[in-house]
């Protein structure tokens, strides 16, 4: 059938399309399970809010009695600042601070599994603590909140602003799935930056292996021009962006840092192609550490990216 | 209950069929506040694209049809809160979950190499002629192409023809449904008879 110059043949050929319809009883089935699901999201929401609501009393009672305390033992003055020791010199302004760097809790969601292994992964170790990576005092976390987009325009699971968000629990809220194949998602800072570490989780509840991870900077927003590869795994170049010598590695819940050693650039793209379990690819959160360039001014100090400790393992 | 139109429109009730007014945005912000009204609303405008689109694919396999539709509907809801109301085509979105949801089975099936017999049974039970032998074949040969070239058109343009010639809605509806005036209504309506016929025509000649 070919589709003339009227209106009927396009109806003829639409009808063709027409499916016979859902049976009655799995239409109002999955009515009322939609309606569960989404009283059961409203709850977590909930939850979620009456936790923040407790920990903002909390916080709000801790700020109050160590403002009371700083009072009782500065006489008053310089109310709030720390009380200087011989040990612990008194903080001025400008001086390094540690970054406020923070891991999602161990997850055991799954059926415990053996530790992938293979000629191009890193050993791994859950006791093992990745190298300490350092950064300038004034780096902070300039994708927080940035404008974020991928390659593939409507996700699996998830919104594409999940990605930097700073909610890297990796509860199912919290994950973003792109289609299987190689994708990128890339983080718009604002502006150029000097970059000097990326932190990607790329899945919370269990080990992963994610292939091809591919890491590029650039401050061309469709990456054609000024390319910088910062990490490359894709040990065959079956991603075709090129062979990289880095090695791939087993990815728990304390995600992977990545050292940038200060390149500068406005966009990050991160790419992979699929993991040792599905062919999909995941994100929970990324965070990337540097300075805007117009705020440089002088070489700052360097301390260490500090990785707050995560609870104690269950057996 | 009712759902409140965000353009000075007057609030109306979440009636059976009363719902064509309300713009998929104002469904999303009522869902977004647990109306379980709006969320059956949304659920019954879109089945029927999200029914088709999965049963074009999947070759009739009721079954897997049903699985398929399950989760794209229960994935929309989880994921109700991060959509932005005027962020883009509810419908388009929740084709693009369908999509992703096919992929999977498709890869289930490639892995497992036993499918066929699944996909051979299903499609020869929903022809319309069971005397012709060839019917069958004809029947879902016509509607993957036509799949095909839907597939190929804008979001607008491809929900604008379901709409129209499948679910039977007015102009009036469509332009609701779309948030546009029904005058860009007729226009999209115009441009997507257009644009289908070239390229139902186009992979006709191949």
């Amino acid at each position: 059938m070919t589709a003339s110059n009227n209106r009927d043949d396009v109806a003829d050929l639409m009808g063709a399309y027409e499916a016979p319809p859902p049976r009655p009883d799995f239409v109002e089935h999955l009515r009322a399970g939609l309606e569960t699901e989404l009283e059961a999201a409203l709850t977590a929401r909930r939850r979620l809010v009456r936790l923040w609501a407790y920990v903002g009393v909390a916080a709000a009672a801790v700020l109050a009695v160590g403002i009371g305390w700083a009072l009782l033992h500065n006489g008053g003055e310089g109310a709030g600042a720390p009380a200087p020791t011989g040990a612990n010199p008194p903080v001025a302004l400008g001086t390094p601070r540690r970054i406020p760097f923070s891991l999602p809790n161990a997850q055991y969601a799954c059926t415990p599994r053996a530790v992938p292994k293979g000629p191009h992964i890193e050993a791994y170790s859950i006791t093992r603590e990745q190298p300490p990576v350092f950064v300038p005092a004034t780096a902070d976390n300039l994708a927080r909140d940035m404008t974020v987009s991928s390659s593939d325009p409507w996700p699996i699971i998830g919104a594409v602003e999940q990605v930097t968000d700073g909610q890297k629990q990796g509860w199912d809220t919290d994950l973003l799935e792109l289609a299987p194949g190689l994708q990128w998602v890339q983080i718009d800072l604002g502006q150029s930056a000097a970059i000097h570490a990326i932190v990607v989780w790329h899945y919370v509840p269990s080990l992963r292996v994610y292939h091809d991870v591919i890491i590029q900077v650039s401050d061309d927003a469709g990456f054609r021009t000024g390319v910088t590869t910062v990490y490359n795994n894709d040990y065959d170049n079956s991603s075709g962006l090129g062979m990289g010598d880095d090695m791939e590695y087993v990815e728990d819940y304390r995600g992977r840092i990545f050292e940038t050693n200060g390149v500068r650039s406005r966009y990050v793209r991160l790419w992979s192609r699929g993991n040792i379990d599905n062919d999909q690819n995941h994100y929970v959160e990324v965070e990337v550490y540097g300075e805007p360039v117009e705020a440089l001014d002088g070489q700052p100090a360097s301390v260490e990216l500090k990785v707050g400790l995560p609870p104690p393992l269950a057996d | 209950m009712t759902v409140g139109p965000t353009d000075g429109r007057p609030a109306e009730p979440l009636g059976t069929e009363a719902c064509g007014l309300v713009t998929d945005a104002d469904l999303i912000r009522a869902v977004q506040a647990g109306n379980a009204a709006a969320l059956a609303v949304l659920y019954r405008r879109h089945l029927p694209a999200v029914w088709r689109f999965a049963f074009a694919r999947l070759r009739g396999d009721t079954a897997t049809v049903e699985d398929v539709v399950s989760e794209t509907f229960l994935a929309a809801v989880r994921r109700i809160d991060r959509l932005r109301p005027e962020g883009g085509s509810l419908a388009g979105w929740l084709i693009g979950i369908a999509r992703h949801k096919i992929g999977d089975v498709h890869r289930r099936r490639a892995r497992v190499r036993s499918g066929g017999a699944a996909e051979a049974q299903t499609e020869s039970v929903t022809a319309k002629d069971a005397g012709d032998p060839a019917a069958p074949l004809e029947a879902a040969e016509t509607r993957t192409r036509v799949a095909e070239v839907l597939d190929a058109l804008p979001e607008d343009q491809r929900m604008a023809l379901e709409w129209k010639y499948l679910d039977k809605l007015s102009v009036r509806d469509i332009a609701h449904r779309l948030g546009r005036t029904e005058k860009a209504a007729e226009t999209i309506l115009y441009r997507a008879r257009k644009a289908f016929r070239e390229t139902y025509d186009r992979r006709d000649t191949r």
